[in-house]
């Protein structure tokens, strides 16, 4: 981390800035009715949104930024890390030291870098302009942006499986630890224009946790002595949910070809417990498949989209 | 399977040494190092060809144990050369495939795959190879975005 950057003016041709560090500008001309203009107070400065490649590129004369919220609520932090509220950008300290901050992309403008120059950058929250902070920060800006728009109709499935999980699950269960070594989650359907879609959940997991079918150990028996914590008589048609993830974490560090059967189970009571009673005229099935991150082709990739309950919401929602 | 080994892919092995002749006895010694390791110098073909006989596996398999692709695997058999991290990962894997106990790739693959005490020598080895640096992530994590 270059920390004397912090404090530093933004250089004349815009050179030393990065996206996502934010700028003294104190205010902002955001366009309103009738070609008119609004000038927005930003005591707590602006984020730069644009890409670093085209921030510092001679060529382009314009630079897009964001005004930084003052005074966010621990509440308002937390919602905006959990990606509650796309159009509200974190940004956090990394190890720069920086408050956390979020800045506010509904009221993105575009402005010319001449007004960026020799002002103070207050904050940078991107050590490496290509490194892991960096893809973050692009990730979540891309983030707004780039969302597969999910037909209104499989809303209601897909809250009813929000509300699945957070009534058997709660936030401090079995489950949301076994989510927390989950990668990605993905949602394909064979058609998504009209009732009746076949969907798909893809669970995807890191391939040092799932190793495919072929590398498990083929004289593997679902029994107490290769299962840590499995009591005699269980079998896994019988667990409950919080039970398969019991035994799953209990099992993380064992036996990979157990943690793969256990992951299979996950797979199989996720689809009974919690996607059956998600099902409608609009979503008629919904499946799962669980495959680690090595086994998921481009393919594959292509034709899913993340799954991200907390940002859904219909076209005629106005709440958020 | 196939366990033919194409032996064109051999680099050119000895090295040009002012001494060829035989003039000295240090010189003799060097050529004589050249084509020992020239005679033991075994090919990615090979090497990949051998990993595949002893422990019955599968090209998909081959390449887990790599971090490749099926096409790389292939390629490697039909005599492209290797990047010298995967040459350095393919010695890794033969040693410990040669070492494997068995009389048959079936019983030589079960000890391979074998997890009854933790992670597997297969598994092992997959832990060795190298990775390239993550570059797509995701920001929020799964359980955020189910909603907990």
């Amino acid at each position: 981390m270059r920390r004397p950057t912090v404090g530093h003016v933004v250089a004349d041709d815009c050179s030393n800035l990065r996206q996502g560090d934010v700028v003294e500008l104190r205010e902002l001309r955001l366009p309103v009715a009738d070609g008119e203009f609004e000038i927005v107070a930003t005591p707590a400065g602006v984020a730069i949104l644009s890409q670093t490649c085209d921030v510092v590129q001679p060529s382009k004369q314009r630079c897009l930024v964001a005004p930084v919220f003052a005074h966010p609520t621990d509440a308002a932090l937390s919602s905006a890390r959990k990606g509650q509220k796309p159009l509200h950008l974190y940004l956090e300290s990394g190890e720069s030291g920086a408050d956390r901050c979020i800045a506010d992309i509904e009221r993105a403008a575009s402005i010319l870098k001449s007004e960026l120059s020799g002002t103070r950058i207050m904050a940078r929250y991107v050590a490496d302009s290509s490194g892991g902070q960096a893809r973050a920060v692009a990730w979540r800006i891309g983030r707004a942006f780039s969302r597969f728009p999910f037909p209104d109709e499989v809303y209601p499935a897909f809250s009813r499986l929000r509300h699945q999980a957070q009534e058997k699950a709660g936030s401090a269960g079995n489950f949301g630890r076994v989510l927390d070594l989950v990668e990605d989650l993905r949602v394909s359907a064979d058609q998504w224009a009209s009732p009746g879609r076949r969907l798909t959940l893809y669970i995807v997991v890191a391939e040092e946790r799932l190793v495919p079918s072929d590398e498990m150990d083929p004289n593997w028996q679902w029994d107490p002595s290769r299962i840590t914590g499995l009591r005699s008589g269980e079998l896994p048609s019988s667990l409950s949910l919080d039970r398969v993830c019991e035994l799953l974490l209990a099992n993380l560090d064992g036996d990979r070809t157990s943690l793969g059967h256990l992951w299979k189970t996950f797979g199989e009571t996720v689809e009974a417990k919690l996607l059956t009673s998600s099902l409608d005229v609009e979503v008629v099935s919904f499946g799962v498949e669980v495959l680690s991150d090595s086994e998921m082709t481009y393919r594959q990739y292509q034709q899913t989209e993340g799954l991200d309950l907390e940002v859904l919401s219909d076209s005629t929602d106005t709440s958020s | 399977m196939n366990t033919s080994v194409r032996q064109d892919s051999l680099p050119s092995p000895v090295p040009h040494y002012e001494s060829l002749g035989g003039q000295t006895s240090s010189g003799l010694v060097k050529v004589n190092e050249a084509v020992r390791s020239a005679a033991s110098y075994v090919s990615p073909s090979q090497r990949i060809s051998e990993i595949r006989a002893l422990a019955g596996l599968t090209i998909e398999q081959v390449g887990r144990l790599f971090g490749v692709s099926r096409r790389s695997v292939h390629n490697w058999i039909n005599g492209n050369a290797m990047a010298p991290q995967h040459e350095e990962q393919a010695r890794k894997i033969l040693d410990v495939v040669r070492s494997l106990p068995g009389s048959s790739p079936d019983e030589r693959r079960s000890a391979l795959l074998d997890s009854s005490h933790g992670s597997s020598l297969f598994h092992e080895l997959i832990a060795l190879r190298g990775e390239p640096e993550r570059l797509q992530t995701a920001g929020v994590s799964a359980r955020e975005r189910i909603g907990l």
